[in-house]
């Protein structure tokens, strides 16, 4: 059904850094697909490999540290890490558009908003100058600024704004596919809140698809269709919006949504998760969450917990589910 | 009903900037009882920051009286003020910038000990360190390591121990918790508020997290472009938010699930200037139940329900 095409697929895919000939293990046998229009949160820490997986997609893994060891990724079903230097530059901001967290440091300073819109426009569509400024101007309308003010600089520009241009800019080449990496982390709420409408407007009208990559649950719970959850690499819970927020079944996404304040219960108590994310260098063997969980049992410091498919859209990679499908969190 | 341990009046923070003047904070009047917690929220810019500041006297303030245990601490010479800090601390946001890099963390910890003068007897001071380090939840094999080797929840720590060496009885918390990762948060929260009840510290905690703000503190004070536009308790705050900005702001938190969520209020544009504001409601650009009066009067800052304050002509009208 072309409906269900993918526009991306990402199949066990590995990177590791090497500094100081030490590995450091970012991402191991990841799998992500995403259909056209819909939205995938990346969920984790600090560290868990959430940015090398989406700077993998367009084969950006810094070299010659990084170093995508092994696995596939299929935009619109063509190979990115196959791809040529000259293909890889057809498709980065035309096919797949990037939003980063920083919109003070992914904008030009000495260029005019309306030239870094067009720009890509110019490049991708090769069109004439005046074209390309005529769909800047377009641009800048449908994220809400008034075109009027295409011919400023981005200091002129809020924080706010500022992201709205560079989500203008990612859109300009009508992506299908759309790379968000925090991309309201360095907003404030009622900013975030414009943008996020914003974001999710764009969704209904495209058939765009968006891997969205956040720590913040409460932004995945507005945006996203579905959820990895990602510990140390290795993303150890996946499904769809139901799945997570009503059947979670990990004891780090439990260990996740225990550590957020409840905003109707607020003398709830916080339970933490005890102890430290793990030196990525220096993975413990098994399950790398197994120190910090309170479930762990013989194996799991010793084997590598298996993956269960709880559902046809629901996994998760713990050996609490290696013989059954029960629930086996506590209430 | 507690004692009162910090009473702000009329606290105003002007800068002069090319511009003209910033009014920072303007005219914010409130107090705090002993051994309960303030939370401060705003958005960047609001003046949440320099007021905390602005209270302990790391800033001078432009005008205005600062009561700390009763004493006007706007008064006092700089030896007493000095010897005052030991009972008002800060915790900073930012435990990457706050540390000294070349200090190990005995050193760190040790630094104001010896610069107060608290302890003379070098053993004792350094049982003191460890016991500091207990109560923060550093394990003592870290006692010679440096910041770099440490992760942010651990430094933050730190910052904690430093802030309690003195024996405080109020401590600043500007935005402790906003650089850490959720589960190292709710670590951290966890620490702060057991050490509250160990010790019988008053906090006034600054942060642009509702949902932290709201599971922290007893009273909530919320501010927009250097005004204190409502004060409450908690619950009060968050159960009937009376100030149009703050229900906006309430709504605008994404929360973290996906059955029975609230409709959202979305505010137009952005934070104005806060440089040579008009003698007008600051929000009333942004407010969707903007009225005539709002353009052109200034809210007070009444009583509108017993101990919920509020700035808005909506409700000025009422009472």
């Amino acid at each position: 059904m072309d409906a269900q095409q993918n526009m991306l697929e990402i199949k066990d895919l590995t990177v590791e850094y090497v500094v100081d000939d030490e590995v450091v293990h970012a991402a191991t046998e990841v799998n992500i697909t995403i259909p056209a229009g819909k939205t995938f949160g990346l969920v984790g820490e600090t560290g868990a490999g959430k940015t090398t997986t989406a700077l993998s997609i367009l084969n950006l893994v810094p070299t010659p540290a990084g170093r995508i060891v092994s696995g596939e990724v299929l935009v619109k079903g063509q190979d990115v890490l196959e791809a040529s230097p000259k293909q890889l530059r057809a498709m980065r901001g035309n096919q797949v558009a990037m939003v980063f967290q920083d919109p003070m440091t992914s904008l030009n300073p000495i260029k005019t908003v309306g030239e870094q819109i067009a720009e890509g426009v110019r490049i991708h569509r090769g069109v004439s100058d005046k074209e390309a400024l005529g769909q800047a101007k377009k641009l800048l309308e449908m994220v809400g600024i008034p075109g009027g003010r295409m011919s400023e600089y981005p200091h002129q520009f809020s924080g706010g704004m500022k992201q709205r241009v560079v989500i203008a800019m990612a859109l300009a080449c009508d992506p299908d596919l759309l790379i968000a990496d925090e991309p309201t982390t360095a907003l404030d709420v009622t900013i975030q809140a414009q943008v996020l409408k914003l974001i999710r407007e764009l969704k209904e009208s495209s058939r765009m698809a968006m891997l969205m990559i956040t720590h913040d649950l409460g932004i995945v719970a507005q945006v996203c269709d579905s959820v990895g959850i990602m510990y140390a690499g290795r993303i150890v819970e996946c499904g769809t919006l139901a799945d997570i927020f009503d059947d979670l079944r990990h004891p780090y996404t439990r260990g996740l949504f225990d550590s957020l304040p409840d905003i109707e219960n607020r003398r709830a108590e916080l339970k933490p998760i005890p102890g430290l994310i793990p030196d990525p260098v220096d993975l413990p063997p098994g399950c790398a969450f197994h120190p910090r969980c309170s479930y762990a049992r013989p194996e799991c410091s010793r084997d590598l917990p298996p993956t269960r498919w709880l559902s046809d859209t629901h996994h998760v990679s713990c050996h609490l589910y290696k013989d059954t499908a029960e629930n086996m969190l506590s209430a | 009903m507690g004692q009162i341990l910090l009473e702000v009046k009329n606290l105003k923070k002007y800068f002069h900037v090319a511009a003209g003047t910033l009014h920072a904070v303007d005219d914010v009047s409130f107090s705090i009882e002993e051994g309960r917690t303030l939370g401060i929220v705003g958005e960047s810019g609001c003046g949440k920051t320099t007021m905390g500041r602005t209270i302990l006297r790391l800033i001078e303030p432009t005008s205005g009286e600062v009561f700390f245990k009763g004493k006007d601490i706007g008064k006092l010479s700089a030896s007493e003020m000095r010897f005052m800090r030991r009972e008002m601390q800060i915790i900073f946001q930012d435990p990457f910038s706050s540390l000294n890099p070349r200090k190990t963390i005995a050193e760190t910890i040790e630094e104001p000990i010896l610069l107060a003068n608290l302890i003379e007897d070098r053993d004792a001071r350094f049982m003191r360190v460890l016991e500091l380090m207990d109560t923060v939840g550093l394990a003592h094999r870290l006692i010679n390591t440096y910041p770099h080797e440490l992760d942010g929840g651990r430094r933050q720590r730190i910052g904690i121990a430093r802030a309690l060496a003195m024996n405080p009885k109020f401590i600043v918390c500007d935005e402790p918790v906003s650089s850490l990762d959720v589960s190292i948060q709710a670590q951290i929260l966890n620490l702060m508020k057991t050490i509250q009840r160990d010790m019988g510290i008053t906090y006034m905690f600054i942060t642009h997290d509702l949902s932290v703000v709201n599971h922290f503190s007893d009273d909530i004070a919320v501010m927009y472009l250097g005004r204190l536009v409502e004060k409450a308790p908690s619950e009060a705050l968050f159960e009937k938010p009376l100030h149009p900005y703050t229900e906006a702001l309430l709504s605008a938190i994404p929360v973290p699930r996906i059955h029975n969520r609230n409709q959202r209020i979305m505010l137009k544009g952005e934070l104005t200037s806060p440089i040579n504001p008009e003698p007008v409601c600051r929000f009333a650009a942004r407010c969707n139940q903007c009225m005539d009066v709002c353009t052109k009067v200034e809210p007070p800052l009444i009583e509108a329900r017993p101990n919920h304050f509020v700035a808005c002509h909506l409700h000025a009208a009422i009472s």
